[in-house]
């Protein structure tokens, strides 16, 4: 005789309900964003009120009096008028005090050369002075439209989707649960199985986020990042993805249904 | 005894051993300076453009709270989630029944099972997400007994270092032993919030820590239990900093200081997620 509880009841995993999980993997911005129109002028309009309100630079603190660090700062500074009894002066009386207009911004000019000759003992201190260059923000994986690479859309999020060779729809990746194993692990294993071994991922959380209804079919999608390494399957369409490229890809049903965990 | 006031001693005159009536508070905050037509230019707030004090904050992308809001906190939120969480009560002190006259005035006892009053733990919803609310800088400087100047430089170091102006401190208490008298002056400490605080923990994670000697990431044990975590920097750690590299020779003396990063968690675990969230990663240890 069988001696189960009669409240409890095992899960059996009938054919009726099927669960499975999926895997919503992204890869982060890498710069910041490009800031629009108005948030460029706005900041530009508080910084140069920052300038003309911020103390006057002390210069006889970085540049020693007598040093010749000191002789090439002064010879750069654009001279301030200075007040003369008995003269006009129609844009203001000067108002000078450490050499500094106090009406204005004080405009400093650096003697970058100084500064490279001066520690020019030690090769790798003056090539750390050396003026920095920014990369472009555009890559060339952008202007061939590269959407297998990571360094592409650096300002946004990327989504790895997927298209089996068997279905017609792009898709987050999705995998079959094994017998006794876990969403996150499932997740986790699935990706290595249909990507290949060198991809470092961070699971956020063995919390789902999401869980997909479609029939007798539970998705649950579990949320990662890529930290390193390649998404290299070897029989299987991919894409890097980004929101507004996501809407494209995807029927609307999906887009509806996932689009509100996407940034 | 007389109940007649003086100026010097009303207090203890009318001084009953508990009140009986509820004290009066003005309900409406009176601020006397409003009331007065004088000095119409010192009214306005700080952040109004005509106030002398006003200075502007906005001046530039912050990328550290843009990094915050596109992938920390969406993924804090998933973090932190617990099925079915409900508010858990934190210590507190406890006060006294009120049973007795005497408990009007008696000191509450400290909480159970723990040494100061901890948080109410709340479930964590996109209302209440951990956040970062600001960081103090501090140094106290021992030497600054024998010879003040060195505080003016620990000032020095900390306006530097984080671009905002920073405070005295002051010793609160004597001890002989160490030659301190309360009142003096023994170090700075600088309250960083906003862009300062966000420049700050940015130059902290990349240039100053991985430059750090045996550095493997912030002691798992820091923390006050209230979403607080310090980090302590030695004077050799102050070196790795740009502003103080760049020039070292204007440096003689660094000092060591406390980095106090604020969150406004709850607890500590949450604070530990959100700071590891800005690259400053946690190992198990002690506290350092």
């Amino acid at each position: 005789m069988s001696a189960r509880r009669a409240l409890s009841t095992a899960a059996t995993a009938s054919p009726s309900n099927v669960i499975k999980t999926g895997l919503i993997i992204s890869r982060t911005p890498i710069v910041s964003k490009t800031p629009t129109k108005l948030e460029s002028i706005y900041y530009e309009y508080q910084s140069e009120l920052e300038k003309r309100l911020t103390w006057t630079f002390p210069h006889w603190y970085y540049f020693k009096k007598g040093t010749l660090a000191e002789k090439a700062y002064t010879k750069l500074q654009k001279k301030p008028i200075f007040k003369v009894p008995d003269v006009f002066y129609p844009r203001g009386v000067p108002d000078l005090k450490h050499g500094r207009e106090r009406s204005e911004k004080q405009v400093i000019v650096l003697p970058e050369d100084v500064v490279e000759t001066s520690s020019g003992e030690e090769g790798g201190e003056s090539a750390m002075l050396k003026k920095i260059v920014p990369n472009s923000r555009v890559t060339e994986a952008d202007q061939k439209k590269d959407m297998q690479s990571l360094e592409r859309a650096l300002e946004e999020h990327l989504y790895l989707l997927v298209k089996e060779n068997t279905k017609e729809n792009w898709e987050f990746p999705t995998f079959d649960m094994a017998n006794g194993s876990l969403l996150h692990n499932r997740a986790e294993a699935g990706l290595k199985e249909i990507g290949g071994p060198h991809i470092h991922t961070w699971t956020v959380s063995n919390t789902p986020c999401k869980v997909l209804q479609d029939g007798q079919t539970n998705t649950f999608y579990i949320k990662s990042h890529i930290l390193a390494g390649k998404f290299a399957p070897t029989d299987l369409e991919f894409a890097w993805v980004t929101k507004k490229e996501f809407k494209d890809k995807v029927s609307e049903t999906y887009y509806t249904q996932m689009s509100h965990l996407l940034n | 005894m007389s109940l007649k006031r003086h100026f010097s001693t009303s207090s203890p005159a009318y001084k009953v051993g508990c009140s009986i009536v509820e004290p009066v508070h003005h309900l409406v905050k009176i601020d006397k300076r409003r009331l007065s037509p004088r000095f119409p230019e010192l009214k306005y707030e700080k952040n109004d453009i005509r106030s002398s004090g006003f200075k502007p904050t906005v001046t530039h992308q912050d990328r550290v709270q843009e990094h915050y809001y596109h992938t920390v906190q969406p993924d804090l939120l998933l973090m932190a989630y617990k099925h079915g969480a409900t508010t858990v009560k934190g210590a507190k002190a406890r006060r006294w029944d009120g049973s007795s006259p005497y408990h009007v005035n008696r000191k509450a006892g400290k909480p159970a099972g723990a040494y100061s009053e901890t948080a109410d733990q709340k479930p964590i919803t996109p209302k209440n997400i951990p956040q970062l609310s600001g960081l103090t800088v501090s140094s106290f400087v021992k030497e600054a007994k024998d010879n003040r100047l060195l505080q003016i430089s620990s000032m020095l170091q900390l306006q530097q270092i984080t671009g905002v102006k920073p405070k005295r401190v002051l010793a609160k208490t004597n001890v002989v032993s160490w030659k301190l008298k309360a009142g003096k002056v023994v170090g700075a400490k600088v309250h960083c919030k906003g862009r300062p605080a966000s420049q700050f923990l940015a130059t902290l994670s990349e240039i100053v820590l991985p430059r750090v000697r045996e550095y493997n990431g912030i002691y798992e044990s820091n923390g006050d239990k209230n979403g607080n975590i310090t980090i302590g920097m030695t004077p050799e750690d102050v070196e790795n900093f740009p502003e103080i590299e760049a020039n070292q020779d204007l440096w003689p003396h660094l000092f060591g200081m406390h980095v106090n990063i604020n969150t406004t968690a709850r607890n500590d675990d949450h604070a530990k997620m959100l700071i590891s969230g800005f690259g400053l990663p946690f190992t198990r240890g002690k506290k350092n």
